[in-house]
């Protein structure tokens, strides 16, 4: 894993040497100097990368809420999977970030926005994940857990739930960085805190040190948030790496 | 000595799709006594099996269990195994019993350790399904069955995607299970040799309409080497025979 990190930091750090010194050392600092300014600037960093993740995190959890037991739902009654899956085909391709400005109207100015914001876009992606992942179970399953006589719950508990795992966690994967990309959008609108409005008002103020210093900064939310999910695979599901 | 009947068939239709799989069968299961269907594809069998289990609706016609309760006291081996890929071994055999008595007793743990014990599985309960061969993956199906104290035991072509050797330890391993309690048992099964090894009487099924259209009593079941005596070839020829006269009569 630690090897894994390093090389990867190896090639970004040799590709990023690179735009330095044969494209313009002004505008792209050499990476040493914006990892400097965000150390030195950490306090104020930190900040922005704390409301950052405090959206992120409650946009994926409220997310999970609402989309992994309709995503179950809709797997296990076809008649509904035929009620809404349409509807969910229409309504994932519409670019939800067009809706902030009406969200925005809603729901604030605030947090709540942007959450909800995120929210609508990585909820579809949770919801057809588990929704595959529950309708990919083994129809052999199903029939092993009726002749041991489990009630409709303990299917959820002892095999539906634990079927749908895997499928969620990569679907928690695709999420977080699809929410990271949404938020950086999102921050530049109607608030002083988040690292998007950060990397933003540092480009504003031709403080590119202090721009390639919040780039790294979301870098490493994005790397611990992986590592999060990374180890809830390794504990939930040990069958797949035994 | 006339035993008792455990499971009664009275004019028992059923349906897959509006096509009719069994009609109008009528037959009785003696308690203790173990039975092997045998007959062509699609004849019914596992249809048959499975509404024993409870798991198909009859459409029409009375099934029965005496006593009463023995209709949950029944446990099943599949002939995809069943297994859980994320439990291992030990919680796939316990999983019934957490199923059906919603909390595993002292009692039951150890009577779990003394079945894989007495399996072999003992050390391979740490394991995944996938780490486990065909044989030791069936041989959890059976301990997670066996650990249920069923009265009626169901199998379901339960060794037919094993080698011989792993098939025929199986079945040794079902002969010695089979002589420690007096269970109903019933095996599907494709396979001549194994009905014969397996079954105190073998239910010959016609080719339509899941009916029994030849029994086969053999007094040689349960001598774990009779394979070796030509007995045993002789009962399986006649049941061969009359197979072949079911399969041509279509």
């Amino acid at each position: 894993m630690m090897k894994r990190n390093a090389y990867a930091l190896l090639i970004i750090g040799i590709f990023w040497y690179g735009l330095h010194f044969f494209i313009n050392p002004r505008l792209i600092p050499a990476p040493h100097m914006a990892f400097l300014a965000l150390l030195e600037n950490w306090d104020g960093i930190s900040l922005h990368v704390l409301s950052s993740l405090y959206r992120i995190l409650v946009a994926i959890f409220a997310t999970l809420i609402v989309g992994v037991p309709l995503g179950i739902l809709i797997a296990t009654h076809p008649r509904i999977d035929r009620l809404v899956s349409p509807l969910i085909y229409a309504l994932y391709p519409v670019p939800k970030i067009a809706l902030l400005p009406i969200l925005m109207l809603f729901f604030g100015l605030g947090d709540l926005s942007k959450i909800i914001l995120v929210g609508l876009i990585i909820l579809f992606q949770i919801l057809l994940s588990t929704r595959d992942g529950v309708k990919a179970i083994n129809p052999s399953y199903y029939i092993s857990m009726r002749t041991l006589g489990a009630t409709k719950w303990q299917i959820y508990r002892h095999m539906i739930i634990p079927a749908t795992i895997p499928n969620l966690l990569t679907s928690l994967r695709l999420s977080i960085g699809t929410s990271i990309s949404v938020l950086f959008f999102a921050e530049n609108f109607a608030t002083q805190y988040g690292i998007g409005y950060f990397i933003m008002d540092s480009w504003l103020k031709l403080d590119y040190k202090g721009m390639f210093a919040g780039i790294i900064a979301i870098s490493l939310m994005g790397v611990c948030l992986f590592g999060i999910i990374d180890l809830l695979e390794r504990h939930l599901c040990k069958w797949q790496s035994s | 000595m006339k035993q008792s009947v455990a499971i009664a068939l009275n004019a028992v239709n059923i349906q897959y799709d509006k096509e009719p799989i069994i009609e109008d069968l009528s037959f009785s299961f003696e308690r203790g006594k173990s039975y092997t269907l045998i007959g062509p594809s699609g004849c019914g069998k596992t249809t048959l099996l499975y509404t024993i289990a409870g798991l198909n609706a009859l459409r029409s016609g009375d099934l029965t269990f005496e006593p009463l309760d023995a209709q949950n006291h029944i446990a099943m081996v599949l002939q995809e195994y069943g297994l859980f890929p994320w439990k291992t071994v030990w919680q796939n055999i316990i999983l019934g019993c957490l199923i059906r008595e919603k909390s595993l007793s002292d009692e039951d743990t150890l009577n779990a350790q003394k079945i894989a014990k007495e399996i072999g599985l003992e050390a391979h309960l740490d394991k995944y399904p996938h780490q486990l061969s065909g044989g030791q993956k069936q041989r959890v199906a059976i301990a997670r069955a066996w650990l249920l104290t069923p009265q009626i035991m169901l199998m379901d072509e339960p060794f037919s995607a094993l080698d011989t050797i792993t098939r025929e330890t199986l079945q040794n391993t079902i002969i010695t299970l089979i002589a420690k309690r007096q269970l109903t048992w019933i095996t599907v099964t494709h396979n001549i040799e194994e009905a014969v090894f397996l079954g105190a009487e073998v239910l010959l099924m016609g080719q339509k309409g899941g009916k029994i259209v030849k029994r086969f009593e053999n007094p040689y079941f349960g001598d774990p080497h009779l394979r070796e005596k030509p007995e045993f070839y002789a009962l399986c020829l006649d049941i061969r025979k009359a197979m072949q006269a079911v399969h041509d009569e279509t």
